[in-house]
C-alpha cells in the first residue's frame, strides 16, 4: 500500500513538472524574423481610460517583436511619488516612466531622466510627430522648453482639451457649434432650465487653472512669457487680459451650473455630460470614449466636438496636458536602448493609427488626419482642427508649485471668498515669489 | 570566560537585555523616521544631477509656515474638527453604552450593530456619504424633493460643506468611543448601584453619580485616542470635498500631501509635519494634564 501511495505521488510531481516546463515553452516568445531579442522591460503608467488601449498595443509590439514588456498601472494621484523614488533610486525597477506635462521639467533640468540622443546620437521626431511646444525637449541653458533643447522624453498620451457639444440638441434648436465665448453664453442661456437640464460647467477644482488657460491664452494673455534676449520672465497674471479671462472662467463655472459647482472637477463635468443634463463642456480629448459607451452614457451617437472656442473665430487656445514617456537615467545602457527601441515603435504612423483605434490619445497630426476620416472617431477631426492653435503649460521646473497657488486662489474666487482683482493680485504675488526662489530672474 | 560568569554578566544585566528588543524597535521604527522627518524640515530638497540635494536653509521653512495663511486655516479646521465631533461622539457613545449595558437580552445585537460604521474601510465610507450627499442623485436631496423641498448642495455649499464632513466623521468613528466605553460599562461593579437603588437614588443618579465618576479614566482615555485620530483626517476630506468649497474643509493631512506630492517641496512640509506633531503632542499632554488634575481633585478616587 505504501509502495502505491510513494508511485502516485512520484507520478504526480513527474507530471506537474512536465506541465510547468511545458508551459513555460508555450508562453515563450519567438522574436521576429531576423530580429534581435531585447531584454525585457517594464512601464510605470498611471491608470486611466486610455490604460486598455495602451496594453493592447503593447500586445502588438509583443508579438511583433517577441520583446517582453510589463506594465505596472498606479493611481495618477501616487504617480509623482512612486516616480521621485524610482527615478532617485540607485537603479531605477522602471525601464520607462510615464510624465505629466506640468511635472516632468524639474526631472528633465535635474537629468533624472535620460536624454534621447545619448541612447542614440541619431534620435529624432520626424515631422509627423506632434511635440506640443517643445514639451518634450529642454534647453538648459535657457530654463526652459525650447527647440534648442535636448530631448528628454517621447510624446505618448496627447491630451488637448476640446469641446464637446450635443449635436442633436444644438442642431434641434438651430444652433452651430459655438466658436466663440459669446456662442457658448447664448447656447448656455438657451438650454438652462434646472433642475433637469443646465447650460454649461466648468472646472473649479483639480486643477481649475486648466479651464482658465484655454480662455486666458484665447485672448493673448498668459500665465508666463519668456524673453528669450534678455532671459527674463514676466508673470501675466494681474494684466487686463487676466482679469477679462477671470471673469469668463466665472461665468462659464458658476452662471448656467448646478449649485453644487464650486466642487466640479473633470469627473463632474463628464458624468453631467453623460447623464445628458448639460449640452456642452470643454475638458481633454481621453474623455471622448466616455461619452459612446451606451454602460454608462445616456447620451451615445449623440455627442460631437469642436475646437475649444476664442474670443472670435479663429482666435483659439486649447491647452495641452500631454503624458510623455522617459527612460530613467539610472538604467544601464542595454534596458536604455531596450526601452528606446519601444518608444521608436510606438511612434510609427501605422502604430499610432492602431493605437488610436484601440482608444489611445495618439501624438501624431497624421494619424488623427487618417483617423478623422472614420465616423466612429468623431473627436478625431476636432483634434486635428485643434493642433495648430495649442497651447502648452507653464515652461519652468516650478510648475506643480505655481498650479497648487493657482488651485487654492481659484478655488477661493469661486467660493466667493475672495474678489476676482484680488485673487489675481496674490496670484501674481505668490508666482513672483517662487519664480524668483527657483532661481528665474523676473521682470 | 565559563559559562557562569556568562550567566552571571547576564543575570546582573538582565533589566537592560530585556528592554534592548523595545529600545531597538523604537529607534529604527520610531525615532529614526521621525529623526529624519525633523532634519528634512531644515532643508530644501533639490534634483540635482541624478540625485536628490538636501540644502539646509535653517528654520527658513518654519517661518514660511507660521506666515502660511492656508496652513493656519487648515490647522484651525482640523482642530475644529476634533473639538467638534469628538464631543458630540463622546456623548452619543456614554449614552449608546450605558444604553447597551441595561439591555439584559441581546445586547450583542446592537453592539454589532454600533460598530459597524467602525469595520468598514474609509473609501466605503466616502463613496456612501457622496451618493447620499450628491446634489443631483443623492439619497439626502431626493428625499427632501418628496417633500417638495429642494436640497442644498452640501459637499459645495460654504455654510454646509464642514458641517456635513463632521456628520460623517461622527458617524464613521462613534463607533470607536462606543466600543471603549462599553468595555468599561461591562465591568461596572454592580454592587455599588444596587446599594444606591437600595437607598432610593433613581436610575439618572446612578449614572450621574456612580457610574460616570466610575467611567472617567475610561472615557478619558477614549477621548485622547480619538482626538489623535481626529487629527489625522485625510481620506474623508479627499472623497468628498478635496479641502473645497475654497479651502473651507481643508485639513492639516490633506495640506501636507498637497505640498509634498503635488508641489513636491519636501522640505517644507516636512516642517508643516513636525509643527503638527507638536501640537498633537501638546494637546495629548494637555488632555493628560487634566485627567491627572480631575483624579487629584477626586481625592485619589477614580
Amino acid at each position: 500500500m505504501r509502495f502505491v501511495k510513494k508511485s502516485v505521488f512520484i507520478t504526480m510531481l513527474l507530471l506537474t513538472v512536465g506541465l510547468m516546463v511545458f508551459a513555460r515553452g508555450s508562453t515563450e516568445q519567438v522574436p521576429a524574423e531576423g530580429g534581435e531579442r531585447l531584454p525585457a522591460i517594464s512601464i510605470l503608467i498611471n491608470e486611466s481610460p486610455w490604460l486598455d488601449a495602451f496594453r493592447k498595443i503593447v500586445d502588438v509590439y509583443e508579438k511583433e517583436t517577441g520583446n517582453e514588456v510589463e506594465i505596472v498601472g498606479n493611481p495618477y494621484s501616487a504617480l509623482l511619488t512612486r516616480i521621485t523614488n524610482t527615478l532617485t533610486a540607485p537603479e531605477s525597477e522602471f525601464d520607462i516612466v510615464i510624465l505629466d506635462e506640468v511635472w516632468s521639467n524639474q526631472f528633465y533640468d535635474g537629468e533624472l531622466v535620460a536624454c534621447l540622443t545619448d541612447i542614440d546620437p541619431d534620435f529624432a521626431f520626424d515631422e509627423g510627430v506632434i511635440e506640443y511646444n517643445w514639451a518634450t525637449r529642454w534647453d538648459h541653458e535657457l530654463g526652459t522648453n525650447a527647440e534648442s533643447g535636448k530631448i528628454y522624453s517621447v510624446p505618448i498620451n496627447g491630451n488637448m482639451q476640446i469641446l464637446y457639444y450635443r449635436s442633436d440638441l444644438l442642431e434641434e434648436a438651430g444652433f452651430e457649434p459655438p466658436e466663440t465665448w459669446d456662442d457658448v453664453f447664448r447656447i448656455a442661456e438657451y438650454f438652462y432650465d434646472p433642475p433637469n437640464m443646465y447650460g454649461m460647467v466648468g472646472r473649479a477644482t483639480g486643477r481649475p487653472d486648466f479651464g482658465l488657460q484655454a480662455i486666458l491664452h484665447s485672448l493673448g494673455g498668459y500665465l508666463l512669457d519668456y524673453d528669450t534676449n534678455d532671459r527674463t520672465w514676466d508673470v501675466g497674471i494681474n494684466k487686463p487680459e487676466a482679469h477679462e479671462a477671470l471673469d469668463i472662467y466665472l461665468r462659464l463655472v458658476k452662471q448656467y451650473s448646478p449649485d453644487d459647482y464650486t466642487n466640479f472637477g473633470q469627473a463632474q463635468m463628464i458624468s453631467l455630460m453623460q447623464s445628458g443634463r448639460v449640452p456642452m463642456i470643454y475638458t481633454v480629448t481621453a474623455a471622448a470614449p466616455n461619452f459612446d459607451n451606451p454602460a454608462v452614457s445616456s447620451v451615445a451617437g449623440l455627442v460631437n466636438a469642436t475646437v475649444v472656442p476664442g474670443p472670435r473665430p479663429g482666435e483659439h487656445a486649447p491647452t495641452t496636458g500631454i503624458q510623455p514617456f522617459a527612460i530613467p537615467n539610472n538604467l544601464p545602457d542595454d534596458r536604455k536602448q531596450a526601452a528606446l527601441t519601444f518608444l521608436e515603435w510606438v511612434l510609427q504612423p501605422e502604430v499610432q493609427v492602431q493605437f488610436g483605434k484601440f482608444g489611445g490619445i495618439v501624438t501624431r497630426q497624421d494619424a488623427w488626419e487618417t483617423l478623422a476620416e472614420d465616423p466612429k472617431f468623431w473627436w478625431a477631426g476636432a483634434v486635428a482642427d485643434s493642433t495648430p492653435y495649442a497651447h502648452g503649460q507653464i515652461r519652468v521646473t516650478v510648475g506643480g508649485r505655481i498650479f497648487s497657488v493657482l488651485e487654492t486662489l481659484l478655488r477661493s474666487v469661486v467660493a466667493g471668498d475672495t474678489e476676482p482683482a484680488e485673487t489675481l493680485r496674490r496670484a501674481e504675488v505668490e508666482i513672483h515669489t517662487i519664480m524668483e526662489a527657483a532661481g528665474y530672474v523676473v521682470k | 570566560m565559563s559559562q557562569r560568569n556568562l550567566y552571571r554578566i547576564i543575570d546582573d544585566n538582565f533589566k537592560y537585555i530585556a528592554i534592548a528588543p523595545v529600545i531597538i524597535v523604537l529607534v529604527l521604527l520610531v525615532l529614526m523616521p521621525v529623526g529624519r522627518l525633523f532634519a528634512t524640515s531644515f532643508t530644501e530638497v533639490k534634483f540635482v544631477s541624478g540625485g536628490l540635494l538636501f540644502n539646509p536653509v535653517g528654520f527658513i521653512n518654519y517661518l514660511t509656515a507660521f506666515k502660511d495663511a492656508i496652513a493656519a486655516r487648515a490647522l484651525l479646521n482640523t482642530t475644529l474638527l476634533a473639538l467638534i465631533s469628538v464631543s458630540v461622539e463622546v456623548v452619543i457613545a456614554v449614552v449608546l453604552a450605558l444604553s447597551v449595558g441595561y439591555i439584559k437580552r441581546g445586547n450583542t445585537f446592537f453592539r454589532t450593530i454600533f460598530i459597524f460604521p467602525m469595520l468598514l474601510p474609509p473609501i466605503a465610507i466616502g463613496v456612501m456619504w457622496l451618493m447620499i450627499y450628491d446634489f443631483n442623485y443623492g439619497v439626502l436631496n431626493s428625499v427632501l424633493a418628496f417633500f417638495g423641498v429642494r436640497g442644498p448642495a452640501w459637499l459645495a455649499n460654504n455654510m454646509l460643506a464642514f458641517p456635513s464632513i463632521i456628520i460623517v466623521d461622527i458617524w464613521h468613528w462613534t463607533s470607536f468611543v462606543f466600543l471603549i466605553v462599553l468595555a468599561g460599562v461591562e465591568t461596572l461593579p454592580h454592587e455599588l448601584s444596587e446599594s444606591g437603588r437600595i437607598d432610593g437614588a433613581t436610575e439618572l443618579q446612578i449614572i450621574r453619580k456612580i457610574q460616570l465618576p466610575i467611567l472617567r479614566p475610561i472615557i478619558m482615555t477614549a477621548i485622547v485616542t480619538r482626538t489623535i485620530f481626529a487629527f489625522k483626517v485625510y481620506e474623508q476630506i479627499y472623497l468628498l470635498t478635496d479641502g473645497g468649497p475654497g479651502n473651507r474643509t481643508e485639513v492639516i493631512s490633506s495640506y501636507i500631501m498637497r505640498v509634498y506630492f503635488n508641489e513636491n517641496r519636501m522640505g517644507y512640509a516636512s516642517a508643516l509635519s513636525v509643527l503638527t506633531l507638536i501640537f498633537i503632542a501638546a494637546l495629548v499632554l494637555f488632555f493628560y494634564q487634566l485627567q491627572k488634575r480631575v483624579f487629584n481633585e477626586r481625592g485619589g478616587k477614580a
